[in-house]
């Protein structure tokens, strides 16, 4: 049994751990690349330069990030960023061009954020959404936001502050920005949902600059001593002249009318526009107390809105149905709120802000026609029939479309207090 | 090449000696017989060849003297046969016989007529006594050795259970087994294995629950072995397991008797050598070594939580390397961009590839490993300390290796020894170098082409008849109680099906401590205790306690 066939087996099975071993090793590691080759990008830019499309492109540059160790007290904290930029006929052919200037291979698959610039957004999203999409690196879940004007200057322009990368910081954002009311950032997924409903519109919030004094307050960042690294350092006990931080922020938004920027919202309009699609998590509004133009501040901490559309008479009415509950969080009055009839006023005042934030949005998306408040697909849930017949010209008929907004709104709490706090009385 | 050294091997072997030349008997006259076992020993320091001349006769003890107890010669034989001197002897075979059996204050003592017997006898630690002009001798059983006392197990501790390992002397791991076992089922069945060492093979199982095809095949498999010496368990282990080139072990082993009790409960079998304190227990599975006896021990949602945390350290110590090698050099878009960016500012400076750096850790530490068993005791924390500084710190701070495949090497160190038998562990280890070449040039891709290829293999693998992967591979649900989840003793009803079928019920249904109203048998149970009157009161005493609660609840 020992000789022939075991000689054989042996023979065949040897033969084929070489095969193998030689399969493997000869075809090489046709896509290995080590993870600090890759030049991971944190954010882009998308412009038009005239015929031609501008992509700039924010790098991580890890060996920065990795130390650890960075310089302490009023320092400037600076990007641990590479910018380059590169431009083509195509999206495709920019980013090879980045390709020809750079060490390492590009890698798109950690892209944080887009930044569209205005005149792109003009031209419509299309070609940039498309390239997002077939391109197998890049993510749905990218982050997708609109300037004013070139989008790169803001790219480039943006100082940290906090964040190592714009793309990291972009990201932070959407996390915490809700929770002012004003903000929202969508990712390319979202888009694209929004864009193949049959009202075809969507909305992207804007990015810009906005510089800030740094150090923020005047003799706290002054210790050049333990940072060391500013170039006016020396000077001890002196406080240095505050320079400008360009930080970025989020201020309003972009209307699209099926993929082509038509028309610009302002920081109130937007959350106008936020409150109807539920995209405020939390909101203050200050109001008008009583008494000689002092103000109470409420919080809003639960906002729902439900937009639908009904028939009256042969005649299409749109219907924003809003309810608020609020926290009264500041008071510079005396006015005891713990009354009912305090409270009445402070709710009919809360909702009255809020029908006025919509409205102006309203007003601004009639203007140019895009429905971004989704009473297309109320309609189109409600009476398909309708829908269908009207859907060709839905952006005219939503420019004739009477709404009417009702905000019910709800003062909760008043914090961790009742009445307001007087010097004096017990 | 190895087929060669295999035939060439198989040639070489001789069969089994069958030389007439033990087969001889023992003569009448005293000399020859002297002659014939000095022959036999040749010039060895301890055999010791007492003459005894009693007024009609002439005796000799000869015994080793390494092997025996000296305390025993002089008190029991040595005085008993000076005193033989006054009695006179009858010339007859059957009465001198008697009056020896009679004298000696020997419990086991028995006539051998055969020279191999008596030779056997002798290098078992037996006196022998020859008397001139008798045709057969006496073999006193009086063996004493130094033996190293009954200790804690060291590689398999427990934090809850016996304290109590298996030693190397074979009668003590005996007793140790039938004091946890007091039942005559228990059969203990010898034999001798080894040309020239004769060291003593146990097999040991419960009559009542064993499965007779088996323990016929695990026969067969023993009575086949013919080699010189068998030093440990590992060589029987080797000669008799289903597949000898796998790396995984086949056969149980454990120095628990503890544990191979449990196992014998289960209807398994048990080998036991002489020599060493490993016991192997067959059929083996792959399950069954990822099981500690604490499981047993321990409460049981307890003991659960443990086991997952072990099954998933296989899986880490077999795993986490290769994927960390894949995922960093083919897949960075799965790593959570923070991590990612932060292992590519780790591995800035590390000059080679991470397969390479993989591979060079693991070999460092598997050198480290075989370092620490191997190290005088007293140096040791020394060694583990340097080892510990050199590779963890500076060979980060050299930028030789990067921080996170420290860490990666680190976790899967910990997580093999999570692993409590050292077997399994040591095929973990084994096969993750491999893993790590896989994954180092075909990524994810390569990692599950190994872990099919190691599947396939474990699937087609068998114990004694039972699939190695048996809970599982041969899904049997009945099985799964005692998986990953560990059920409550109460609830362990049947004992594992493929081993324990010939008496299936383990514990007798309905012993939940608390006896709820639905629990049937339970609550007959009790009624049949405290009598049929007894029985209606405690259902009133029950509604009573709920109309208590209902009012307590008003309140």
């Amino acid at each position: 049994m020992v000789s022939k066939a075991g000689s054989n087996y042996f023979l065949y099975v040897t033969l084929g751990l070489v095969a193998l071993l030689m399969a493997l090793f000869l075809s090489g590691c046709w896509d290995r690349r080590e993870i600090n080759e890759l030049a991971f990008l944190s954010s882009m830019a998308v412009d038009l330069a005239g015929e031609q499309r501008l992509l700039t492109y924010e790098f991580v540059r890890p060996g920065a990030t990795g130390g650890g160790e960075r310089g302490g007290g009023g320092t400037l904290p600076h990007r641990q960023a590479t910018l380059r930029s590169g431009r083509g006929e195509t999206l495709i052919s920019a980013c090879r061009q980045i390709t020809t200037g750079l060490p390492r291979r590009v890698y798109l698959a950690h892209t944080n954020a887009v930044l569209v610039g205005e005149e792109m957004a003009r031209q419509g999203l299309r070609e940039l959404l498309d390239f997002i999409d077939r391109h197998p690196e890049l993510r749905r879940t990218t982050l997708i936001l609109l300037t004013r004007g070139p989008a790169r200057e803001v790219l480039i322009k943006a100082q940290g502050d906090i964040e190592t990368t714009l793309g990291k910081e972009i990201s932070g954002l959407r996390k915490w920005v809700q929770s002012s009311g004003y903000g929202f950032i969508p990712n390319v997924n979202d888009v694209f949902f929004d864009l193949t409903n049959g009202a075809g519109t969507t909305v992207l919030p804007v990015l810009e600059l906005s510089p800030q004094p740094f150090p923020p307050l005047i003799g706290t960042g002054a210790s050049s001593s333990s940072g060391g690294s500013l170039e006016t350092g020396g000077t001890t006990g002196r406080v240095e002249e505050p320079r400008t931080v360009r930080t970025v922020r989020l201020n309003g938004a972009g209307l699209f009318y099926h993929d082509k920027l038509v028309e610009w919202l302002d920081k109130d309009q937007a959350r106008g526009w936020a409150w109807v699609r539920n995209k405020v998590r939390r909101a203050v509004l200050a109001l008008r107390c009583q008494e000689n133009n002092t103000k109470v501040a409420v919080d809003i901490t639960e906002a729902h809105a439900e937009v639908s559309v009904d028939m009256q008479g042969g005649q299409l009415r749109g219907k924003i149905k809003l309810r608020v509950e609020g926290e009264l969080l500041e008071q510079q009055c005396n006015l005891d709120f713990t009354r009912e009839e305090a409270i009445k006023s402070l709710e009919s005042q809360m909702a009255a802000q809020i029908t006025a934030e919509i409205s102006s949005a309203l007003n601004q998306a009639k203007m140019v026609g895009t429905d971004v408040f989704g009473f297309g697909s109320a309609l189109h849930r409600q009476q398909p029939e309708l829908w269908r017949q009207l859907q060709g010209r839905w952006n005219e008929e939503f420019k004739k479309l009477p709404v009417t907004i009702n905000v019910e709104a709800k003062l909760r709490r008043t914090g961790m207090t009742g009445r307001p706090w007087q010097p004096g009385a017990r | 090449m190895l087929w060669i050294w295999h035939r060439l091997w198989r040639q070489a072997t001789p069969g089994k000696q069958t030389s007439n030349e033990h087969a001889l008997l023992i003569t009448t006259r005293l000399e020859a017989n002297i002659d014939y076992l000095k022959k036999t020993f040749g010039q060895s320091e301890d055999l010791v060849i007492r003459e005894i001349e009693l007024p009609g006769n002439k005796l000799a003890l000869v015994y080793l003297e390494t092997l025996i107890d000296r305390d025993v010669v002089q008190r029991d034989i040595l005085r008993s046969l000076l005193a033989l001197q006054a009695v006179s002897l009858p010339g007859d075979e059957a009465k001198f016989s008697r009056l020896i059996r009679a004298r000696l204050t020997i419990g086991d003592l028995q006539e051998e007529r055969l020279w191999s017997k008596i030779i056997a006898g002798l290098l078992d630690g037996k006196a022998v006594l020859i008397v001139e002009g008798y045709n057969r001798c006496l073999l006193l059983s009086i063996e004493g050795w130094e033996k190293r006392p009954v200790e804690e197990p060291v590689n398999e501790v427990s934090i809850r259970g016996p304290r109590e390992g298996f030693a190397e002397n074979l009668a003590t791991n005996i007793s140790l087994i039938r004091r946890r076992l007091r039942t005559p089922e228990l059969r203990f069945e010898s034999m001798n294995l080894g040309r020239r060492t004769h060291t003593k093979v146990v097999i040991c199982y419960l009559e009542g629950l064993v499965l007779r095809g088996i323990l016929e095949e695990l026969r067969r498999r023993l009575q086949r072995i013919d080699i010189d010496g068998i030093l440990e368990s590992g060589y029987i282990e080797e000669l008799i397991e289903d597949a000898p080139h796998s790396p995984f072990p086949q056969l149980n082993r454990t120095e628990r008797p503890d544990k191979l009790v449990a196992d014998l409960l289960e209807g398994r079998i048990a080998v036991l050598t002489d020599g060493t304190p490993f016991a192997l227990i067959l059929p083996g599975s792959l399950v069954s070594q990822l099981h500690a006896p604490d499981d047993y021990y321990e409460r049981w949602p307890l003991s659960i939580g443990v086991r997952l945390f072990r099954f998933l350290g296989i899986f880490i110590a077999l795993l986490l390397p290769s994927l960390y090698v894949a995922l960093t050099t083919f897949h960075q878009e799965m790593i959570p961009t923070p991590l990612a960016i932060s292992i590519a500012a780790q591995r800035e400076l590390v000059p080679y590839p991470a397969v390479v750096e993989a591979l060079i850790m693991q070999v460092l530490f598997e050198i480290l490993i075989e370092a620490g068993i191997r190290l005088p005791r007293a140096i040791g924390p020394a060694i583990s300390i340097v080892g510990a500084l050199v590779i963890g710190e500076a060979a980060v701070r050299a930028g030789l290796m990067s921080a996170a495949m420290v860490i990666v090497i680190a976790a899967t160190a910990i997580a093999s020894f999570t692993i409590p038998t050292f077997g399994l562990s040591q095929a973990v280890r084994m096969l993750r170098l491999p893993m790590v070449f896989l994954a180092g040039f075909l990524g994810l891709l390569g990692i599950f082409a190994g872990l099919l290829v190691i599947l396939i293999h474990l699937v087609s693998l068998r114990s004694f008849g039972e699939p190695y992967l048996s809970p599982l591979a041969p899904f049997i649900w009945e099985a799964q109680k005692d998986l990953v989840v560990r059920v409550p003793w109460w609830a362990m009803l049947w004992r594992p099906v493929l081993t324990g079928w010939r008496d299936l019920r383990r514990i007798k249904p309905g012993l939940h401590p608390f006896i709820t109203a639905r629990d049937k048998n339970a609550r007959d149970e009790l009624e049949t205790q405290l009598g049929e009157g007894n029985g209606k009161s405690v259902t009133g005493r029950k509604k009573r306690r709920k109309k208590m609660g209902k009012l307590a609840r008003k309140r």
